[in-house]
């Protein structure tokens, strides 16, 4: 809960602090170590072996077809230039929030059902970026949630859209 | 395949909503980066980067120009040019593009308000012959960012005398104008507000809300998903 109100609460602690990337840097390192490591309860056995239809490739390659298409479509310039340094931050920011939420958060809610635990993590992953970009990201934000928790529930595996997540972030900036 | 049509819409939702200000993904690492002033405010000076300028090139054919995307390093001023903004000329073979950020106060007063940010200087010549491209063939677009709220935007083919220009605000911080670039010249935004004053906290007070609602939507999503859990499992016993 600590780690979701702090992700939302993003300009204030960047308003607060002398250094805001070194900051910002804390808190995603702090959330993916927690996100990562976490124990998370045990799946009843039908949850745990009903993932296994797919494999990690194709719902990687159906997310980054996602984003790509999306990127395509909105064409135009990125919001500001791409960098080592831009690229290194927002492939951290992309890790640590799918170890928080695709890994941790969904863990924590797909023992209520696999549904519970794609929408419930979406919609915490759009909530905590609307203090940022405004209320309006919500339903985009809230999509891409659904599809990179789509891609854990498939795969079994916060591996996928690690992978997604990363390019998609690589996208914005191209 | 549902999630990826469900994405699609509502990235088509949202640009058809939002103009064409819409990534991919809203998501990354840093808030937006603060203003660079080429004359700060006393209060800003301290922390202030100075801007840079840039200078490219654009490839010329017997279509005209290439098109071409030019922004300052900050991405404070970015121009979009399609193919064949620039008309062909004999003997040319590329547009050198410069864009200059400019203290305002160096230039002539505004017509209305007072100078919001700075102004930007943008010239353009043919190479490898030198001559100036006075107005393109076919306009592009600018879209210039500004430190505060405002709607007007100016231009001046020598910061002499300036001319209004119909602009939109940018959303969502509405800390952008966008316009047509008809013409290399001087642009400058401007505002009707007063002075700059310290910065007030009522943005960050905004997301410390946000945050404390988010952190408690998530304890309650817990607890439903916890009690629902526990009710599935009394079914599956």
């Amino acid at each position: 809960m600590v780690g979701c109100g702090l992700l939302a609460a993003r300009p204030a602690l960047v308003a607060a602090t002398p250094s805001p990337v070194l900051t910002l840097g804390l808190l995603f390192a702090a959330l993916l170590v927690l996100g990562a490591f976490l124990p998370l309860p045990a799946l009843l056995p039908r949850q745990s072996l009903a993932r296994t239809r797919w494999t990690t490739l194709p719902a990687v390659a159906l997310g980054v077809l996602a984003f790509g298409i999306g990127r395509a479509l909105v064409g135009g310039h990125p919001p500001t230039s791409a960098s080592a340094f831009l690229i290194v931050t927002s492939t951290l920011a992309a890790v640590a929030e799918e170890a928080w939420f695709r890994r941790l958060w969904f863990g924590l809610l797909e023992p209520a059902g696999t549904t519970i635990a794609v929408v419930g993590s979406a919609v915490l992953f759009a909530a905590v970026h609307a203090s940022i970009y405004g209320y309006w990201v919500l339903p985009l934000d809230l999509a891409a949630g659904l599809l990179l928790g789509w891609q854990r529930s498939v795969t079994g595996s916060w591996r996928a859209p690690v992978i997604t997540h990363v390019i998609a972030n690589v996208l914005v900036v191209l | 395949m549902l999630v990826l049509v469900t994405y699609l819409a509502a990235l088509a939702v949202t640009v058809g909503l939002r103009d064409d200000h819409v990534r991919p993904l809203y998501d990354g690492f840093a808030t937006p980066a603060p203003y660079r002033w080429v004359d700060p405010p006393a209060f800003f000076a301290s922390d202030n980067v100075t801007p840079a300028a840039t200078t490219t090139t654009i490839a010329l054919a017997s279509g005209g120009s290439a098109a071409a995307g030019i922004a300052t390093p900050d991405g404070q001023f970015v121009l979009s040019l399609a193919r064949g903004a620039v008309a062909p000329r004999g003997g040319q073979r590329h547009v050198l593009v410069r864009i200059t950020p400019v203290d305002p106060n160096q230039l002539a007063a505004v017509p209305a308000g007072r100078p919001n940010g700075n102004a930007y200087r943008v010239e353009m010549s043919y190479q490898p012959g030198g001559a100036a491209v006075r107005a393109l063939a076919r306009p592009g677009s600018l879209v210039m960012e500004i430190p505060e709220i405002g709607s007007d935007l100016f231009t001046s083919p020598s910061g002499r005398r300036w001319s209004k220009l119909d602009a939109r605000t940018v959303p969502p911080r509405q800390l952008g104008l966008a316009t047509t670039f008809a013409s290399p010249g001087y642009y400058v935004a401007a505002t009707n507000l007063p002075e700059l004053v310290a910065a007030t906290a009522s943005s960050s007070d905004h997301s410390i809300a946000i945050g404390i609602a988010t952190a408690a939507g998530a304890l309650a999503l817990l607890v439903v998903a916890f009690l629902y859990a526990r009710r599935r499992r009394r079914r599956a016993i």
